[in-house]
């Protein structure tokens, strides 16, 4: 199963805190922020790299904008928000890609690059994981980190990306099968077994 | 449907999914009540305004035509106050024998014209084309160009403007530029 990052809290309970923040109770919005952002973090991560944050904070100001005109359960909420955040991520790369060609920032190449999740905590094994995701195609990226981080499942991931549901299996098929043959991603695997055993 | 190819217990794999899915860390928690609150006010904001979305655009509307009012009548004062020696000094063609040109988006006599607003541009620009003329204060370019377009010519402003009555037909305050007329220009060498 592709349950998402860990202790995601259950539908009913963003449902409940939905409808809190539909009441424009400020607690509503801290249990959909703190159940939905660790995911979108790191999704735009990939997507984004240094911006995520940014981006993320971004996103979720115009949940709260929109969410007057949103009508759906949570299952459509999550679609929502990472439809959401795809969007202003794209935007943000479209944007930073432009200011690349800008000849003042031209020695900072590549900061929205696969390298930048790892910048950003050294040592973080997420941090790393993220980084090694980066690396892939693009849309092999996207569909691992919505299925396999956001626990989107397959008919959501194809509304996210816009996408057939063929395609998001392939995609995300093709994603983990390159990771599991990423040499570091072995060696890094290899390495925790080692340190593990040795304690 | 589960989907974990190419093999389902990859430990190279595994490891790296634990470490893409493991919980959440305090950094990337931080900040849960600063940006609580920013999105809770965000909602209130934007709330109201899906509602009451009307009343800003009458406002705005009401401050618009406020600020061409108030703009005509300072255009009016200043002009007011140079009109009076301009007209002693430029002696205008009498209004009888002169053409009046026809006038641009001039609407058909049939609608209903709009005359507070229809007057005061006319008589402002040709007080203040009869300023310059006489060798006054400049008139301004936009100004200039648009009295030109209304006369249908730069030849023709003397004549448009000693015609120029109170009870002239309506006329839009900015006739769109691409309604000037072209061949009046290349005229202007011939006096009026």
């Amino acid at each position: 199963m592709l349950e998402g990052v860990r202790h995601l809290p259950k539908d009913d309970e963003l449902a409940a805190a939905l409808t809190a923040a539909r009441a424009g109770d400020e607690r509503g919005f801290a249990v959909l922020w703190r159940a939905l952002h660790p995911a979108v973090l790191r999704y735009l991560r990939v997507l984004a790299g240094d911006a995520a944050e940014d981006v993320a904070s971004e996103t979720w100001l115009q949940i709260a904008r929109d969410l007057g005109r949103f009508t759906g359960d949570p299952a459509a909420f999550r679609a929502w928000l990472f439809r959401v955040a795809r969007h202003r991520g794209i935007d943000e790369v479209r944007r930073s890609g432009r200011r690349r060609e800008d000849p003042a920032e031209t020695v900072d190449t590549g900061s929205a690059g696969p390298d930048a999740a790892a910048e950003v905590i050294e040592g973080d094994e997420t941090a790393w994981a993220l980084s090694r995701v980066a690396l892939l195609p693009t849309d092999q990226a996207e569909a691992v980190m919505l299925r396999v981080v956001a626990g989107l499942d397959v008919a959501t991931t194809a509304r996210v990306l816009g996408k057939r549901r063929g395609a998001v299996r392939i995609a995300t098929m093709r994603g983990l099968r390159r990771l599991a043959a990423d040499p570091q991603v072995v060696h890094r695997a290899a390495d925790s077994r080692d340190s593990s055993e040795r304690v | 449907m589960p989907i974990r190819p190419p093999d389902e217990h990859d430990p190279a794999l595994d490891h790296l999914l634990g470490a893409l899915r493991a919980p959440a860390t305090a950094d990337e928690l931080r900040g849960e009540q600063a940006m609580a609150a920013a999105m809770a006010a965000e909602y209130r904001q934007a709330a109201p305004k899906q509602k009451k979305r009307l009343r800003p655009l009458v406002v705005s509307i009401v401050a618009a035509v406020s600020v061409l009012l108030a703009g005509g009548t300072a255009v009016a004062a200043r002009t007011g106050l140079l009109s009076k020696p301009a007209a002693t000094q430029t002696p205008a063609p009498t209004p009888t024998t002169a053409p009046i040109p026809p006038i641009p988006l001039a609407p058909p006599p049939s609608h209903a014209p709009t005359p507070a607003r229809s007057a005061p541009p006319r008589a402002d620009w040709c007080a203040a084309w009869l300023t310059a003329a006489a060798g006054g204060k400049p008139m301004n370019g936009r100004d200039r160009r648009d009295l030109e377009a209304a006369a249908g010519g730069e030849a023709s402003v003397a004549a448009y403007c000693g015609a120029a009555t109170p009870a002239e037909t309506a006329k839009p305050g900015r006739p769109a530029k691409s309604k000037k007329p072209k061949k009046p220009k290349k005229s202007k060498d011939v006096s009026p």
